[in-house]
């Protein structure tokens, strides 16, 4: 029987398709057809779903059997079809849902998952039932035929929405005992559906701010009945997606009850007013000047979170860095050579196929033979290198020290301007060819660091965004591990240490503090420099005894500065050395 | 009860033309006599009306709205379904109070461009000549006008104010509180 339905269904797919486009392209879904299947596909607690994370849609046939919903093929497919052509579409705008919804629902974020999934449903749903012409109502009757009404007041109100949208009699879908006690969030619930359909993300907070009453009315679950949510581990198995750090410019502003915003109540002001502008959807215009804000590192953890996204804590926050980072990124400096090669043409020797094919020397080889066999008469130029006229430049190699001690806090928790400082040194060290070292030291204490310059850029990160919290500043024996203990390095090397004024203490307490300054300097050929925050004037005379070092010695009265000054560091101080465009 | 094609008047009100929604004499830089309007509609639905029955029709700027909403009823009920029907009574009726109740919650604008208040004017004015929409059971009709209903809604708004208003502010406590937070950077020295 399964394999008829799933042959039926399989028939159904290019139709459920063309309901959303007739360009609308998907591979087939993952049918199946018994339980060990939808284990493997990792099915649970639903019929269907979609996996964002490789644009998968996944059926149980099984299940669809027992519910006696094989005659919905097209209906159930095309919805499902939707979650990736209209809402949320992709990883990236299911995150950005979500954010909204978590901040629509404060005490009920864990609920902010379910609620994006009934929004994205009934926006999907009423899309197809009226413009596709499917019988989407079939569905939701066939289910309200075989099961008990749900005691649920959240699902009473998301059924008596589909009544309203769908001009339905009253109780044909909802639980008619509850209909009165959830209308108006119906009706709301409905003008909502109609008036976002195209701008769905704008809708997504005030979607939920209508439900938290039912979340906060229900202290334990909200009681929906099974098998309906199919987009609650949407982004399960993908990697994270960018742009999430940010908070989107009217995100904040769309934190609103329809039955505050006048477009959504349905009931005018002013009435006898002319009208002069009329209102932008929502009825409520941004109040603006809201660029480049950012969500904070412990809303990002738990955003992803609520989007499936199952990583390491130390990727995630990683991820987050860098990509509040990506926008400060510059090529990082490269210091002159005394002179460059210039490639210098010196005969020809057979190509083989291990080589690049676009080494061949295409020419040679049919003047040598109008017949070409790979491996045989085929050659390529070989080339020397002679000093050339150009200077060369030379990407230089980054020591990032970072206090990590009490005083700062923990980047998974909350932002973290040394560490973001750190990301967009190291990030454009490695752009540039550089290998780079971090050190996190938090001493008398604990310490980590990479082990010596690499180009790892995940374990570089990985090490920036770990937390220690020990000690009261940066432990200057690190430097003396990595540039008196080992030999000098031989490539152009810049140490650069984010702290404070303990720094000072340390240099004093450690016995042989002043030689550690004075020699860093000196064994690390691009300089070295160290980003304090304090007050200038009252310790001077301690950034004079650094300077005089050889430190450059710049100070910040907060932390973040130091972004600023990371992306400008490099401009003003070290491209002056490349004497132009590197 | 006779069965009324209720997309056909919603349509009809879509396409609303602006003389009817010009400024009605009585307020400034008036151009339209309401009174005048609603003499002729009930004339054409086949009624004998009295300069006694379309005096009150008259009116200034305070009643600028309902003037207006009377002049988008009397559109509708321009539509050729009442005009055979003859439903002059009821019509005369439906002016009287409608655009009163509705002009007190949305404006004649809202009426046309807003497809809830559209289907809601035309059901109003459906039940006012004693129809019922194509398709529908007087249950179901009743059901969905009361979906829709300005009245009906307003009247939810008062009542569950209350709680939107609890869940309002103890979302701004927790904004205030993340913000705090936030705030709490490293402080230095």
């Amino acid at each position: 029987m399964t394999d008829e339905i799933q042959e039926a269904w399989r028939r159904a797919w290019p139709g459920a398709l063309a309901a959303w486009s007739s360009f609308t392209k998907l591979s087939e879904p993952i049918w199946c057809l018994s339980r060990k299947d939808e284990k493997a596909a990792e099915l649970s607690g639903s019929f269907a779903m979609i996996r964002l994370a490789d644009h998968k849609v996944v059926i149980s046939l099984r299940q669809i059997e027992d519910m006696n919903l094989t005659p919905f093929a097209t209906e159930i497919l095309a919805h499902e079809i939707g979650h990736h052509v209209y809402a949320p579409g992709d990883l990236r705008d299911a995150g950005r849902l979500l954010a909204r919804m978590r901040l629509g629902l404060p005490t009920r974020e864990i609920h902010a998952p379910m609620i994006s999934n009934l929004y994205t449903d009934l926006l999907i749903n009423d899309r197809l039932q009226r413009q596709a012409g499917l019988n989407i109502v079939g569905v939701y009757e066939q289910i309200r035929a075989l099961e008990e009404p749900s005691p649920s007041k959240l699902w009473a109100c998301y059924m008596r929405t589909y009544e309203i949208l769908w001009n339905r009699e009253r109780g044909s879908l909802a639980n008619p005992d509850l209909i009165d006690e959830v209308q108006l969030e119906a009706e709301l619930g409905a003008r909502l559906v109609r008036s976002y359909a195209r701008d769905w993300m704008r809708g997504g907070g005030r979607f939920a701010c209508l439900m938290l009453r039912f979340l906060l009315e229900n202290e334990q679950e909200p009681g929906l009945p099974g098998n309906w949510l199919d987009a609650l581990s949407a982004g399960a198995g993908a990697g994270i997606p960018d742009g999430l750090a940010d908070l989107d410019d009217d995100e904040l502003d769309g934190i609103i009850h329809p039955a505050f915003d006048p477009e959504l109540s349905g009931l005018d002001v002013n009435l006898n007013e002319v009208e002069r502008d009329r209102p932008t959807p929502g009825g409520r215009t941004s109040v603006g000047g809201q660029k480049g804000r950012y969500r904070n590192p412990g809303e990002y953890t738990e955003l992803l979170k609520s989007l499936g996204v199952d990583l390491p804590l130390n990727e995630v926050v990683s991820a987050y860095y860098r990509e509040r980072a990506s926008r400060h990124i510059i090529r990082f400096p490269r210091r002159r050579q005394p002179q460059a090669l210039d490639p210098h043409p010196e005969g020809l020797d057979v190509w083989d196929p291990s080589s690049p094919i676009a080494a061949i020397d295409w020419v040679e080889s049919v003047i040598r033979s109008p017949l070409v066999i790979p491996g045989v008469t085929t050659v390529e130029r070989q080339v020397g290198h002679a000093p050339g006229g150009e200077p060369a430049f030379d990407p230089v190699d980054l020591y990032l020290g970072i206090d990590c001690s009490g005083s700062m806090g923990n980047p998974a928790v909350m932002m973290s301007f040394p560490v973001l400082s750190g990301a967009i040194m190291l990030l454009s060290a490695l752009r540039a060819k550089a290998n780079v070292m971090v050190c996190l030291s938090g001493e008398p204490g604990t310490f980590s660091q990479t082990d010596g310059f690499i180009r790892d850029e995940r374990k570089l990160m990985a090490t920036l965004t770990h937390y220690l919290g020990t000690g009261y500043a940066f432990g200057i024996k690190r430097l003396e591990d990595e540039f008196m203990v080992k030999p000098p390095p031989k490539r152009a090397t810049h140490a650069l240490i984010i702290s404070d004024a303990d720094m000072f203490v340390m240099i004093r307490d450690v016995p042989n503090g002043t030689e550690i300054i004075e020699t860093v300097p000196k064994v690390c050929s691009a300089g070295a420099t160290m980003v304090l925050q304090l007050q200038r004037a009252h310790h001077e005379e301690s950034i004079a005894m650094l300077e005089k070092a050889g430190w450059n010695v710049h100070t910040v009265t907060t932390m973040e500065e130091v972004v600023t000054f990371a992306a400008a560091f490099s401009r003003k101080t070290w491209e002056r050395h490349g004497s132009g465009t590197p | 009860m006779e069965a009324a094609p209720l997309d056909e008047f919603m349509r009809h009100l879509s396409e609303c033309p602006e003389d009817f929604l010009g400024e009605p004499v009585g307020c400034p830089n008036g151009i339209v006599h309401t009174a005048a309007v609603v003499f002729d509609v009930l004339t054409m639905l086949g009624g004998t009306p009295t300069a006694l029955d379309v005096e009150r029709f008259e009116g200034d700027a305070e009643a600028r709205n309902e003037l207006r909403t009377t002049l988008v009823v009397c559109w509708l009920l321009s539509h050729p379904w009442f005009r055979e029907r003859g439903v002059s009574q009821h019509a005369l009726k439906l002016l009287q109070e409608l655009p009163r109740e509705l002009a007190a919650l949305v404006t004649a604008d809202t009426l046309i461009r807003d497809p809830d208040r559209r289907e809601e004017l035309s059901r109003l004015v459906i039940r006012g000549c004693d129809a019922i929409p194509v398709g529908e059971t007087e249950a179901h009709a009743a059901d969905r006008l009361k979906s829709i209903s300005s009245l009906e809604r307003k009247r939810l708004l008062e009542v569950t104010r209350e709680q939107v208003e609890r869940a309002k502010k103890l979302r701004e406590a927790l904004e205030a509180e993340r913000a705090r937070e936030a705030a709490s950077r490293y402080t230095g020295e």
